[in-house]
């Protein structure tokens, strides 16, 4: 017990040896830069696969388009908010219930389109221009960006591993999202509302498995 | 200790590692020896064996130590160390039970016991279908490996009939096996 006793005092000496000053912003630094890395490799890939769009410019004047990415960055945002949060132990998440919030914002959006356009015509409304492609090319564009954050998320402290898995999962594909804005060539909210956030909700789930294992330190 | 007393000491525990965030060797030295009695006092309070807690304190200094960085210096630093200690508990429960765990499938679930096990039932079996000398000849030399003399004057035979027993019941265990007799 001695021993052990003196081991502690020993390993107190040899950590304050090792004492040098903190990066203040190390959290949002590490976040940006995994972020950053992990969106060009997926825009890199997005390329390699399928292409950007062709009316890439003329929908950029597009309010639909706009309103599209809007709520993929909102979304990427508050799930990266709540992640800065949960990478420090004993941190409150009381701002979790921000990560809903641009889906109910969107969702009058899809309301409207439902409205205005004839129950007929709802089909292609919904099904946009192959919404399987969709969903899965936005989950594997999200996959270095998961890797990304793992990363940063290494020289973190994470304390609840499924939400904070969950929470990176969400963010991942929000910007992988953004990403595939450049292809995607449906542009109606109800149609991203479903398929995309159904992507979110898998690479969630996905995330909060993985998390547990990838997180531990 | 009073309310007053934990709030004091909490942001002498707070300056001590503001402080510390910007390089003050002195004063994080000061804190880490204040955090090992309090570290040591909430492990041995919930784990038994005083090593095993003074490892966790350990692993805990040296977690507070590279993850410093994640401490929000705007936010109760007890908050942050507690979080921490906890997560390190956590992991020692968490290692031990895996550990019994793989234990326990090591002595049930080895594929020795369980081939073992299945070979023994098989060799009764196919025993008990010969006649009752030759089995207990087979038993007596080829599993409990006794001697022929051992084995004839257990048996009560001649030691050459005890030999012409084992070779006889082989021969129709090794027929049995591969179909010939029903």
């Amino acid at each position: 017990m001695m021993a052990l006793r003196h081991g502690t005092d020993q390993l107190v000496d040899r950590l304050v040896l090792d004492i040098r000053p903190a990066q203040r912003a190390m959290i949002a630094l590490r976040l940006a830069v995994g972020v950053t890395a992990g969106a060009a490799v997926s825009v890199i890939l997005l390329i390699l696969l399928v292409g950007a769009r062709p009316d890439l410019a003329n929908v950029l004047q597009s309010s639909r388009f706009w309103s599209k990415a809007a709520y993929m960055v909102a979304t990427a945002g508050a799930s990266l908010l709540v992640a800065s949060r949960l990478a420090r132990p004993g941190s409150s998440t009381s701002i979790a219930w921000i990560v809903p919030i641009p889906a109910l914002l969107y969702l009058p959006a899809a309301g409207m389109e439902l409205m205005t356009t004839d129950p007929s015509h709802w089909g292609p409304l919904l099904l946009g221009a192959g919404w399987q492609l969709c969903t899965w090319l936005v989950l594997i564009l999200s996959i270095p960006i998961y890797g990304g954050l793992w990363w940063a998320f290494r020289s973190f402290a994470p304390t609840q591993m499924g939400a904070t898995g969950a929470v990176t999962g969400l963010c991942a594909s929000a910007i992988a999202a953004v990403v595939y804005c450049l292809h995607c060539p449906s542009d109606t909210a109800v149609f991203a509302l479903v398929w995309y956030t159904l992507a979110f909700a898998i690479a969630a789930i996905l995330g909060s498995i993985f998390g547990r294992r990838l997180l531990h330190w | 200790m009073t309310g007053i007393d934990v709030i004091a000491r909490e942001l002498e525990l707070r300056a001590g590692m503001i402080r510390a965030l910007e390089g003050d060797a002195a004063a994080y030295h000061e804190l880490l020896r204040v955090l090992v009695p309090q570290l040591r006092a909430f492990f041995r309070r919930r784990i038994n064996g005083d090593d095993a807690a003074e490892d966790l304190v350990q692993e805990t200094l040296i977690a507070v130590h590279t993850k410093r960085s994640t401490y929000d210096r705007s936010r109760p630093f007890s908050a942050w160390l507690y979080a921490i200690a906890r997560y390190k508990l956590a992991d020692h429960f968490r290692m031990a039970h895996r550990q019994a765990r793989e234990e326990l499938n090591d002595s049930i679930a080895a594929p020795d016991f369980e081939m073992a096990s299945i070979a023994l039932i098989d060799i009764d079996r196919l025993l008990d279908g010969l006649p009752a000398k030759q089995g207990a000849a087979i038993r007596a030399m080829k599993i409990e490996g006794l001697s022929v003399a051992e084995a004839a004057s257990v048996a009560g035979i001649s030691q050459s009939d005890a030999k012409m027993s084992v070779y006889r019941g082989l021969k129709r265990l090794s027929d049995r096996v591969q179909g010939r007799v029903k």
